[in-house]
């Protein structure tokens, strides 16, 4: 399984955000990118999950293995944590695991709405969804915002066994908590 | 078909959790009902006679409360772009929405229709003849409603847009449900009522297969 993106151009609104990109991926291997504001950083992960169309250029991606956790992860404001949970592990169909609930400090959360969740609480329920997906390809979109220390590091050690299962991911992110990515592209480069 | 099964059981709790959006709608069709019964004090005779339009009426104001809703909340948190990427048709997440509108809004206001039929006046032999004619006619709003929704869906400020754009869709709804009504009012029980309720239910079938279709499309239109 690999990701494949050549010569890849974008446009929002009239306005080109992404020029003649390429790069390509092998499974195993996970690709950082950076920028400013506006450089077309969450454009780029939507293009590639194929939710936003592009002007030209190629993606090769196998379509059913992609998982996008962008900035809205879909949760419902007065649903329970419990069945947020409950209906992904059901859509997945793959049991939710409590060993990851209990590390994120989310058990004791179960019966509350989500709404009464701050948002590092939500970020870390909808990481439970990517856990739960068991999707090769990871494309995530600033996955370390307001996310405390240890659960920033749990997701680190996540991605980093993502990785040697032979799965591939893409991060976009602010922080420099990704040391050594495999490929690293800074889209304010351009 | 079990992904579609878990969604539309998802949506339903999503908004029967929500007790306050159920209520409210049909504390409001009562407001209505009561206030109208009350400018028409002491003239029974004609608040018999408009009691079905007043109803439908009613009806339709109330659910235009709803439809801005309807799709706002998974465009803008996310789970349409799962949707998307997981493979979910349109056309089937816009069914399900549909269905669950009528059963979240339309369906409590027939049941206590026959309540509500107390301060207007309602004649109990029409109170049956009326359930049936909302029954039939509803699901062609919700169906509507749904699409008008997905047409607004991308706009932030929006206002009256949607209700200019598919109150005119409404009409054919309002005539014969209403005609439907005045025949056995004014003509007792004859062919035209099953004439024009065989009409009602030919608009809410073609609503239930093409607004979904059409609401599909639109939301594609405000990804692309």
């Amino acid at each position: 399984m690999e990701l494949f993106v050549k010569n890849l151009s974008c446009s929002l609104s009239g306005r080109k955000i992404i020029s003649d990109i390429s790069f390509s991926l092998k499974t195993g291997e996970n690709l950082k990118i950076s920028g400013e504001n506006g450089s077309g950083k969450t454009t780029l992960l939507r293009t590639i999950s194929g939710l936003s169309s592009f002007d030209s250029g190629e993606i090769l991606i196998n379509k059913k293995e992609i998982f996008l956790l962008g900035h809205n992860a879909g949760i419902k404001q007065n649903l329970t944590v419990e069945e947020d949970l409950d209906f992904w592990s059901n859509f997945y169909q793959n049991e939710h695991d409590d060993k990851i609930l209990k590390e994120l400090s989310l058990n004791s959360k179960m019966y509350s709405q989500c709404r009464y969740l701050s948002q590092g609480q939500k970020q870390k329920l909808a990481l439970t969804r990517l856990f739960c997906s068991n999707k090769k390809i990871w494309l995530l979109d600033e996955p370390f915002s307001f996310l405390d220390e240890e659960s920033s590091i749990f997701l680190l050690n996540k991605i980093e066994n993502h990785r040697q299962n032979n799965g591939i991911t893409i991060i976009v992110s602010h922080q420099n908590l990704i040391k050594n990515p495999d490929l690293s592209i800074n889209l304010g480069d351009q | 078909m079990r992904i579609y099964r878990l969604i539309f059981l998802r949506e339903l709790r999503k908004v029967f959790s929500y007790k306050a959006n159920y209520i409210f709608s049909l504390m409001f069709y009562s407001s209505i009902i009561f206030l109208i019964s009350i400018g028409l004090q002491g003239q029974d005779s004609i608040l018999t006679n408009v009691a079905p339009s007043l109803i439908w009426v009613s009806i339709i104001l109330v659910l235009f409360l709803s439809f801005e809703d309807i799709f706002h909340d998974d465009y803008y948190d996310g789970t349409l772009d799962i949707y998307l990427i997981e493979n979910i048709t349109l056309y089937g997440f816009s069914l399900i929405k549909s269905i669950s509108h009528w059963l979240a809004n339309c369906l409590p206001m027939i049941i206590i229709t026959p309540i509500i039929g107390i301060f207007v006046n309602l004649d109990s032999e029409i109170i049956i003849p009326m359930l049936i004619t909302l029954i039939i006619g509803t699901p062609a709003l919700s169906f509507i409603g749904c699409m008008g929704s997905s047409l607004i869906l991308s706009l932030k400020i929006h206002g009256l847009i949607m209700p200019i754009i598919i109150l005119p869709l409404f009409l054919p709804i309002l005539v014969f449900g209403i005609g439907a009504l005045d025949v056995l009012i004014f003509n007792g029980f004859e062919e035209l009522f099953l004439r024009q309720l065989a009409l009602l239910a030919g608009i809410s079938g073609l609503s239930i297969v093409f607004c979904p279709i059409a609401s599909a499309y639109i939301i594609k239109a405000n990804y692309d």
